[in-house]
């Protein structure tokens, strides 16, 4: 029985290591993308408390984003998993709208 | 109304290329912005002059440039270190033109060709074109790249008659600090006149013109194209899990693709694309993937649907990186899987998009590798299990793709033979990847097998091996810059670690 017991936590841990390191990726439609920006936003305490002082202003303004790429580093789940989640790194990678301009005449 | 200009975006920085295989130490990155209104020539000329002014200044700190659209490139070419860095992304309208922009205003057809700007994306021209009802030929697999850059590395897909994305050029603007040119061949194409308005001078050459194709971002900063499209058709895409045999290699390797279709495409049809995907250690007797596209004309009365169910994006290659680098010792058996996983039941029924609607829009693929070598095909047979036997004898595991291209379109143009072959090696990237990519390369030289690198991937080009690839070309290519850039201090500007390395500059 202990046994098995040991095999689901390390079956969740394991699962919880990969699944961190896992890339979301959210897109506006056609995308007119400019350079990658990669932005690590670490929030402690299970994000309880001072979560707002921990997200971060892109410098966009009047462009917007074309993507957004939400990931973890093997790195920052391992350190996410041995500090049971009281610090909690993530990349946030995002690249700015180049814009788009109707069919102009030569 | 805000004209083309430049912006200084940030001082010293590290900056990373899209697929993060480089750095480049910049002392300063500028951004060239498109004019918010006004003719297309206008917005041009101005955005040349204010390029001629930047790279005058950049000549005056003494300080290397580069400028960069789509960032693409895993080759490195973009990088510049201790330099300026020109971005050219939101340098990016597109323009209709008419018939007295053309020296010969009866002779041409003004709307089938298109003036872009020098940091139009591919996937922009796809969308543009459609509006006018009209199609590019080809294009590479992703549409993220900005199009002068694509045509900078002589980009390509399969399409089976036509050579890579430069084959739709007609005239480019080069801006150097001597002068702004507008190349075209001999024949001419654009009035007097409208070269004045873009304010830059004619360079009518058929060398300049072949130098100007595919310059390696070495000639000078492009801020224009005139591009040349045709009708817009349909396609309808065929994608399939095959049992890959030698004898199908063969078959290709005549360039037989309607007896290729006939046995494991839609049959009665000439095929316009074909693409085929297997792994590096069982290239034939195993299973393999085959992407094949037929050409239908153009009717308003069909089903829009996704890239991705019109085949676009085969997007093997991120889960294949993960997979790869948790399991390596199982790779022969991971590659196979997921070229099962990723094909599923295939696309066989009835669909159809335009050209552009089947490329998917690009996303980022972090620690990927990606290279890409060119042969002749009619020694496929030969050159596919010479390049697997030594790729995955040195641990190589990633996919390889047979892709096939006309030869041409261009003095730099990595598809050097009449009827070449691509043999694309994508997947993940890391140090054991490259050692083995290497490894193979060094083999194929070793065994006498003539083979071209893409520009813009992964390689191991040195002078010499570009001299033997190049022969006269190369000859005739850098005569061509030593007129466009006859101060050995412009061609200073232009010169980084990588194009030393290429031996493309001094």
């Amino acid at each position: 029985m202990e046994t098995l017991a040991w095999i689901v936590v390390i079956a969740m841990l394991l699962g919880q290591y990969f699944a961190g390191t896992a890339d979301y990726f959210l897109s506006i439609e056609n995308p007119r993308p400019l350079d990658d920006n990669i932005t690590i936003i670490t929030i402690y305490g299970w994000g309880f408390a001072t979560e707002s002082s921990r997200t971060h202003t892109a410098e966009l303004a009047g462009q917007g984003f074309a993507d957004v790429r939400m990931f973890a580093t093997r790195r920052q789940v391992l350190v996410s998993l041995f500090t049971a989640g009281f610090v909690r790194p993530v990349s946030i990678a995002w690249r700015g709208n180049a814009g788009q301009h109707p069919l102009g005449e030569a | 109304m805000a004209t083309a200009h430049i912006v200084e975006l940030e001082g010293r920085r590290e900056w990373e290329n899209y697929h993060r295989t480089g750095t480049s130490h910049l002392k300063k990155r500028y951004g060239l912005r498109s004019g918010d209104g006004g003719r297309g020539r206008d917005d041009i000329a101005q955005a040349a002059s204010e390029v001629q002014k930047w790279l005058l200044a950049a000549k005056e700190e003494g300080v290397p440039v580069r400028p960069v659209g789509g960032a693409w490139s895993l080759s490195n070419i973009q990088l510049v270190q201790n330099g300026w860095m020109l971005n050219t992304r939101r340098f990016n309208r597109c323009f209709r033109l008419a018939g007295h922009d053309f020296a010969r205003p009866g002779s041409v057809d003004p709307g089938a060709f298109m003036l872009i700007e020098g940091g139009v994306q591919v996937d922009e021209v796809n969308d543009k074109l459609q509006e006018i009802e009209r199609s590019l030929v080809t294009t590479g697999a992703s549409n993220g790249q900005t199009f002068p850059g694509a045509c900078a590395t002589g980009t390509h897909g399969s399409v089976l008659t036509a050579g890579g994305i430069q084959q739709h050029v007609r005239a480019v603007q080069i801006v150097t600090p001597g002068g702004i040119y507008w190349i075209e061949p001999s024949a001419g194409l654009m009035s007097d006149d409208f070269i004045r308005e873009t304010g830059s001078a004619p360079v009518r050459d058929d060398d300049a013109f072949a130098a100007a194709l595919v310059a390696v971002g070495s000639l000078g900063i492009v801020t224009a194209m005139v591009i040349e499209s045709v009708p817009r058709y349909l396609v309808r895409p065929w994608l399939k899990l095959i049992d890959f045999a030698r004898d199908d290699v063969e078959t290709l390797e005549r360039g037989d693709f309607r007896a290729f279709s006939e046995k494991h495409g839609l049959k009665g049809h000439d095929p316009y694309f074909v693409m085929v995907i297997t792994t590096p250690y069982r290239p034939w007797g195993g299973k393999a993937v085959a992407r094949i596209l037929y050409q239908f004309p153009y009717h308003s009365r069909y089903e829009h649907v996704e890239p991705g169910k019109l085949g676009a994006g085969y997007d093997a290659q991120s889960m294949m990186a993960w997979a790869l680098r948790q399991f390596p010792w199982a790779r022969g058996q991971i590659l196979q899987l997921i070229m099962r996983l990723g094909v599923g039941k295939g696309i066989t029924e009835e669909r159809y998009g335009t050209w552009g609607e089947t490329l998917e829009s690009s996303r980022p693929t972090a620690d990927s590798f990606s290279a890409a070598l060119f042969c002749d095909r009619a020694r496929l047979v030969h050159t596919l299990e010479a390049l697997c036997t030594a790729f995955s004898r040195a641990g190589g595991s990633t996919a390889v793709t047979l892709r096939f291209v006309k030869g041409g379109y261009g003095l730099l143009s990595p598809a050097r033979w009449e009827n070449s072959v691509a043999i694309d090696c994508d997947g993940p990237g890391g140090e054991g990847t490259l050692r083995a990519y290497r490894k193979m390369l060094d083999a194929l030289e070793r065994q006498g097998i003539e083979h071209t690198l893409h520009w813009g991937k992964i390689n191991n080009l040195t002078p010499a091996r570009v001299a033997a690839n190049y022969g006269d070309d190369l000859s005739r290519w850098r005569a061509v810059r030593d007129r466009l850039l006859p101060d050995p201090a412009d061609r200073r500007l232009f010169a980084t670690e990588e194009l030393r390395a290429f031996g493309l500059a001094d």
